[in-house]
């Protein structure tokens, strides 16, 4: 049987430059790559360095899958991407640390309490972190797209 | 879908058992970010630890509502295990000894 693959058209001339702000996050290497520095505290502290390169591993992992159906330049041309659902776990992941990076990385002068309300008064940021805002967005709602696919239930749980 | 058999990091199974692992139980804690949208934590919650429907959405408010929420109790190396997993989905988990010697 054909496995189920997902094709998504997004406006690329819209994306793109989201993206272009995204990739440099997407390429920070290693364990400075994380997207937030791991409570290891209860952690033995011969093994934190360990824990921390497997995170880093895993995260390596997850960016590569959305590399590859964003960084290409059949997206680029065309707006469209396409993935099977053995893909989605990793790019939900690797969605949830990109806005956890725009968060820590450009998002820093937002309040958490409006940041998690959503009441986020674009107008006035900065150009550069109206950009992120964005980015920030479209990172949830390629989310939540993949969360119906994945769990329809818990695509219900804001409701 | 992996449910309730989290895998063990090479960490763990490096550990040296000098002590016995049963002895005091260990906490999985769930805390809140502002980042993660509640639907993405449900369904970690059901796809990692295997909770329903219902107790999923009951952890994530938990987590959402008071701050933090505690996921799950038992032996050390299953908790750093699934604190380990969580971590790979980018919740804040943590793991932490029990005060009172149980689980949630």
């Amino acid at each position: 049987m054909k496995a189920k693959r997902i094709e998504l058209r997004l406006p690329a001339e819209v994306v793109q430059p989201l993206l272009d702000l995204l990739m440099p996050l997407v390429r920070e290497e290693g364990a400075a790559g994380l997207a937030v520095a791991p409570d290891l505290e209860a952690i033995e502290e011969d093994f934190r360095e360990q824990w921390r390169e497997d995170l880093a591993a895993h995260l390596d992992a997850d960016l590569v899958r959305f590399i590859a159906i964003f960084g290409t330049a059949a997206f680029r041309e065309t707006g469209v991407v396409d993935f099977g659902l053995e893909d989605c776990e990793a790019l939900i992941r690797a969605a949830a640390a990109l806005r956890l990076k725009v968060r820590e990385r450009k998002l820093s002068a937002v309040a958490d309490a409006t940041l998690e309300t959503g009441d986020v008064d674009v107008a006035r940021l900065n150009q550069d972190e109206q950009q992120a805002m964005l980015a920030y967005v479209f990172l949830a709602t390629f989310q939540e797209i993949i969360i119906r696919l994945l769990d329809p239930g818990a695509a219900r749980a804001e409701e | 879908m992996s449910v309730a058999a989290p895998k063990a990091k090479p960490a763990t199974r490096r550990r040296k058992k000098t002590v016995p692992q049963t002895v005091t139980p260990w906490r999985v804690v769930v805390y809140n970010d502002p980042v993660n949208l509640m639907t993405y934590v449900v369904m970690v919650f059901k796809r990692v630890l295997g909770f329903d429907d219902a107790k999923a959405r009951k952890h994530m408010l938990e987590v959402h509502e008071r701050g933090r929420s505690i996921v799950w109790g038992g032996d050390r190396e299953k908790a750093e295990a699934y604190v380990h997993t969580l971590q790979t989905w980018q919740l804040a988990a943590a793991l932490e000894k029990s005060d009172e010697g149980q689980t949630h």
